[in-house]
C-alpha cells in the first residue's frame, strides 16, 4: 500500500512487470477478415448424365463447438443452378444477400433470360477475385452446381482467392481429402459423366457424406441435398438423415488411451 | 451569318431545330480566316507547306511555328488559332510516346489522327453537368502528315471531330483556291522534289504578300529521314527553283 | 513510486485512471495473423521456336499443396480471338503460378489486343503485344501477378517468336523457355536438346580443341517429340505435373491445339 490510492489493487511493476496496455490501443491498423469464426465444413458434387447433385451438410461450427446444427448450406439460385458454400457462414450470409440482390435486378431485367451455373460461378469468381485482391476475403469455397447455357451439366469451384476449376466430382475442405478421391472411383474423366446414372450420383455423394461424419469431426449426420437437372429442374431436400450407420469399425480403432481388446 | 445568330448559339452542345451546332460551325469558320497551309501525299514521302503571315518587319519569323513535330514519323501543320493546335498537339504527342511505351512500336498515322480528333467535342458541359475540359470548340483545322506500314499519310482533321485522308489538301484562308489548284495538279507519280514546287508555287498563288524563303514554311515526312522542317538554306533553294512569273 | 508504475506516468500524476490515457507504447512488433493473397496451383509449362512455328505446352493439372483439385485446367490460351473458343486468334499466351492471376492477367491482355484491333484496325504483332504484356505485368509491381508468363507466335518475317517474363515484366526473345514447378527439371534437358549445350563434335580435339556441336533450327516434329519427352520425364519427377499435356503450335496456317494424356499419379 502506498500514498496514491488511484494505484491501489494494481499489480505492481516490480513484481509482475510494465502492464502490456496494448489491448486498451483505440488506434490499431485497419484489419479486414483474418481468420473465419463460425465455419461450415465440406460441400460434395457430382455430375452425372443429365445433371448435377450437391450435397453439405447442415453444421455451423464455432472453432470444434458444434454451434448451429441447422445451417443450410446449399443456396438455391434458379432452376437451374445451386450454390454450396463452406468456410465462414457471415460471409456466406452475405454471398446470400449478393446473389438474392443479383437474383432481383435479373428478375427485372427485360432481357428475358436468366443466368445459368456457369454465368453464376463467373459472377462469384469475379467477386471473390476482387475481394482477395483488395486483401478484405470471402472466407468461402463454393462449388457452383447445375447446368450451363446448352443445359449441359455444370459443376465448378471458387474459393477466397479466386482460384477456379471444374471437374466431374468436386468436394471442399476435408472433403477434398477424404472424398474426392471416393468420388474420382465414380468419375474420373469428363468423358465417364455420360455413362453414370442419377442413382448412382446420388448413392455415391450419400456414401460420402457417411464417410465425411465419420472422420470429420466438424461434421453432422443432418444434411442438404439437391439434383439439378433438364428434366427435373432444382429438387433441393434440406433436413436429411445420414442412413446406415454403422460404427463398429471405432471397436477396432485402438489408441487414444484404449490399450486392451473390447 | 451573323444574321442567323439565334438561342440555339448559347448552348454550344445544343443543337438547333435544323439539326446543326452552330458553334462547331462557327469553329469552322475560324479556320477561314486561318493562314494557308497545303499538304501533299507522295509516294515517297509526304509535303507539308504552310504561309507565315509576317505583319511586321521588326517580326522574328523563325517564331511563327505553324508546322510541329508530333513524332519522328509524324508531323502536322495547323491552321485557325495557333493556341488551340498546341493542345491538340500535346495530346497527341502523349498519345505516340505511350503508343511506344506500351507497345515497342510506332504510332499509327491514322491512330494519331483519330486520337487528336478525340479531344475535339470534349466541349461544354456534359449530360449530367460535370466539368469539361474546354468551354469551346478547338478553332484550328490540322494536316497531319506521317509515315508507317501503310506508306505515306495525309489526314485533314477538323474542329468538328470528323477526320478525312487527302492525296493533297488546303486549309485556311487560300484554301479554296488552293486545292482548285491542287486538284488540276496533282498526279499519283508525283516526286518529293516535285511536290516542294507545287506546294510553293500554290501557296505563292494564294498569299497576299510576295512569297520569299522567308515566309513560306516547308516540313516532309519520308522513310529515310522522317519528319523534318526544312532549313532556312534548303527553303532559300527550293524558293529558287520557282518560276518566276 | 516511479519505479513502481514506470510504464505509466499517468498514475503518478493524475487522481484518477482512465483507459484513454494507458500508455500507447505497444509491445515491441506487431502481432499479425494475416490473410496471405497469394497461393501455387504448380504445374508447367514450356515454349520452344522453330524457323517458322512456335510452341508452347503447358500440364493440365491443378494443386493446391498435396491435393489435385482437377485433372483438367489449361494454362496455355489463344489471345485476341475472335469468339470464347479463340478463332482467329494469331498469339497464344502461358501463365503458371498462381491461377488466379493467371486467368485475370490472360482476360486482360485478351481484352487489350481485340480493344487494339478495333482502334488500330490492324492485328498486334507478338513484338507489340510482347511490350504491352510487360507494362500490364510492371503495373502491379507492388502487388504482382504471381505468375510466369510465356508468349508466342509468329513475328513480322514469319519467323517463330517466343518471349519470356518474370512476374514483374522483365522479359526478353528467346528460343526456348521453361517456366513452373518442373522448370529446373525440364530447363537443362532443353538447353541441351535444343541449343546443344555440352554437346562437342567427336574426335574434333582433346580439352578446350573440342569443338561445340553447332545450332540448327530443329523441324517442327522433332521439338513435338522434345516437348512431349520432356513432360512425361517431369511427370515422373515432379508430384505437381501431370494429368495431360496441352500443346499450342503456332504456323502460317494459324494455331493448331494437340492433348496427350500423361501419367495420373
Amino acid at each position: 500500500m502506498n500514498h496514491l490510492p488511484q494505484a491501489w489493487g494494481r499489480p505492481r511493476d516490480d513484481v509482475y512487470g510494465p502492464y502490456d496496455a496494448s489491448y486498451l490501443q483505440s488506434r490499431l491498423p485497419q484489419t479486414h477478415t483474418q481468420s473465419p469464426i463460425v465455419t461450415g465444413t465440406s460441400v460434395l458434387a457430382v455430375k452425372f448424365k443429365d445433371g448435377v447433385v450437391i450435397a453439405a451438410d447442415n453444421l455451423a461450427s464455432y472453432g470444434s463447438l458444434a454451434r448451429f446444427t441447422d445451417v443450410k448450406r446449399l443456396r438455391p439460385f434458379n432452376s437451374k443452378s445451386i450454390v454450396g458454400i463452406g468456410g465462414d457462414v457471415s460471409d456466406m450470409q452475405y454471398l446470400d444477400r449478393l446473389l438474392n440482390s443479383l437474383d432481383v435486378t435479373e428478375n427485372y431485367s427485360s432481357t428475358g433470360h436468366s443466368l445459368n451455373a456457369k454465368n453464376l460461378h463467373t459472377y462469384l469468381s469475379k467477386v471473390m477475385y476482387k475481394r482477395r485482391s483488395d486483401i478484405n476475403p470471402l472466407w468461402n469455397q463454393m462449388l457452383v452446381a447445375g447446368l450451363d447455357g446448352n443445359d449441359e451439366p455444370f459443376l465448378s469451384s471458387v474459393d477466397l482467392l479466386g482460384t477456379t476449376f471444374s471437374s466431374p466430382t468436386l468436394a471442399t475442405g476435408f472433403g477434398a481429402h477424404l472424398a474426392q478421391p471416393l468420388l474420382r472411383k465414380v468419375a474420373d474423366d469428363e468423358s465417364k459423366v455420360a455413362d453414370i446414372t442419377r442413382e448412382r450420383a446420388v448413392e455415391a455423394v450419400k456414401e460420402c457424406m457417411k464417410v465425411l461424419f465419420y472422420r470429420d469431426a466438424r461434421s453432422l449426420d443432418r444434411y442438404s441435398i439437391a439434383v439439378v437437372t433438364k428434366e427435373g429442374g432444382l429438387e433441393l431436400k434440406e433436413d436429411e438423415q445420414l442412413e446406415g450407420q454403422s460404427w463398429a469399425f471405432a471397436e477396432t480403432i485402438r489408441g487414444y488411451g484404449r490399450t486392451q481388446e473390447a | 451569318m451573323f444574321i442567323a445568330r439565334s438561342e440555339y448559339d448559347r448552348g454550344i452542345n445544343t443543337f438547333s431545330p435544323e439539326g446543326r451546332l452552330f458553334q462547331v460551325e462557327y469553329s469552322l469558320e475560324a479556320i477561314k480566316l486561318g493562314s494557308t497551309a497545303i499538304g501533299i501525299a507522295t509516294s515517297h514521302g509526304v509535303l507539308l507547306g504552310v504561309e507565315k503571315r509576317v505583319t511586321s518587319t521588326l517580326l522574328e519569323t523563325s517564331s511563327v511555328e505553324k508546322i510541329v513535330e508530333i513524332d519522328s514519323h509524324i508531323g502536322c501543320a495547323m491552321s485557325g488559332l495557333q493556341a488551340d493546335a498546341r493542345s491538340m498537339i500535346e495530346h497527341a504527342r502523349v498519345e505516340s510516346q505511350n503508343h511506344s511505351f506500351h507497345y515497342n512500336e510506332r504510332l499509327g498515322v491514322e491512330s494519331c489522327t483519330q486520337a487528336i480528333c478525340d479531344l475535339a467535342l470534349r466541349f461544354g458541359e456534359g449530360a449530367d453537368g460535370e466539368e469539361s475540359v474546354m468551354s469551346r470548340p478547338f478553332g484550328v483545322a490540322l494536316l497531319i502528315a506521317g509515315i508507317d506500314e501503310e506508306g505515306p499519310q495525309l489526314y485533314h482533321a477538323e474542329p468538328s471531330g470528323t477526320f478525312y485522308r487527302y492525296d493533297a489538301k488546303a486549309i485556311g484562308s487560300g484554301s479554296e483556291g488552293a486545292q482548285a489548284e491542287l486538284q488540276n495538279e496533282f498526279h499519283k507519280s508525283l516526286t518529293l522534289e516535285e511536290a516542294e514546287t507545287l506546294v510553293l508555287k500554290t501557296l505563292k498563288q494564294v498569299m497576299e504578300e510576295k512569297l520569299d524563303s522567308k515566309n513560306v514554311q516547308l516540313a516532309s515526312v519520308t522513310r529515310e529521314k522522317g519528319f523534318r522542317i526544312y532549313s532556312d538554306e534548303e527553303m532559300a533553294v527550293v524558293v529558287e527553283r520557282l518560276p518566276t512569273n | 513510486m516511479a519505479s513502481l508504475f514506470s510504464s505509466n506516468p499517468t498514475l503518478a500524476s493524475n487522481p484518477s485512471y482512465l483507459f484513454s490515457q494507458a500508455p500507447h507504447n505497444l509491445a515491441a512488433g506487431n502481432k499479425e495473423h494475416g490473410f496471405y493473397p497469394y497461393t501455387d496451383n504448380g504445374g508447367s509449362t514450356l515454349g520452344i521456336t522453330g524457323n517458322d512455328f512456335a510452341i508452347i505446352a503447358g500440364d493440365t493439372r491443378s494443386t493446391s499443396g498435396y491435393s489435385i483439385n482437377t485433372r483438367y485446367s489449361p494454362k496455355v490460351f489463344r489471345i485476341g480471338g475472335d469468339d470464347e473458343t479463340g478463332e482467329g486468334a494469331h498469339i497464344i499466351l502461358s501463365v503458371v503460378g498462381y491461377a488466379a492471376d493467371g486467368t485475370a492477367l490472360k482476360e486482360r491482355l485478351n481484352a487489350i489486343v481485340k480493344m487494339y484491333k478495333y482502334q488500330h484496325g490492324k492485328k498486334m504483332t507478338v513484338k507489340a503485344c510482347a511490350q504491352r504484356l510487360a507494362t500490364i505485368l510492371y503495373g502491379k509491381r507492388f502487388f504482382p501477378y504471381y505468375v510466369t508468363a510465356i508468349l508466342g507466335g509468329l513475328d513480322e518475317d514469319g519467323k517463330g517468336a517466343l518471349y519470356s517474363y518474370d512476374p514483374v515484366g522483365s522479359y526478353e526473345r528467346e528460343q526456348c523457355r521453361a517456366a513452373g514447378a518442373a522448370a529446373s527439371l525440364i530447363m537443362p534437358f532443353l538447353d541441351n536438346q535444343v541449343n546443344f549445350k555440352n554437346q562437342y563434335l567427336p574426335g574434333t580435339g582433346v580439352g578446350h580443341d573440342l569443338q561445340a556441336r553447332q545450332t540448327e533450327p530443329l523441324p517442327l516434329h522433332e521439338v513435338e517429340q522434345l516437348v512431349r519427352d520432356a513432360f512425361t520425364s517431369a511427370t515422373e519427377r515432379h508430384i505437381e505435373v501431370g494429368d495431360g499435356l496441352q500443346m499450342f503450335v503456332v504456323t502460317k496456317g494459324g494455331i493448331e491445339e494437340k492433348y496427350f494424356p500423361l501419367k495420373r499419379d
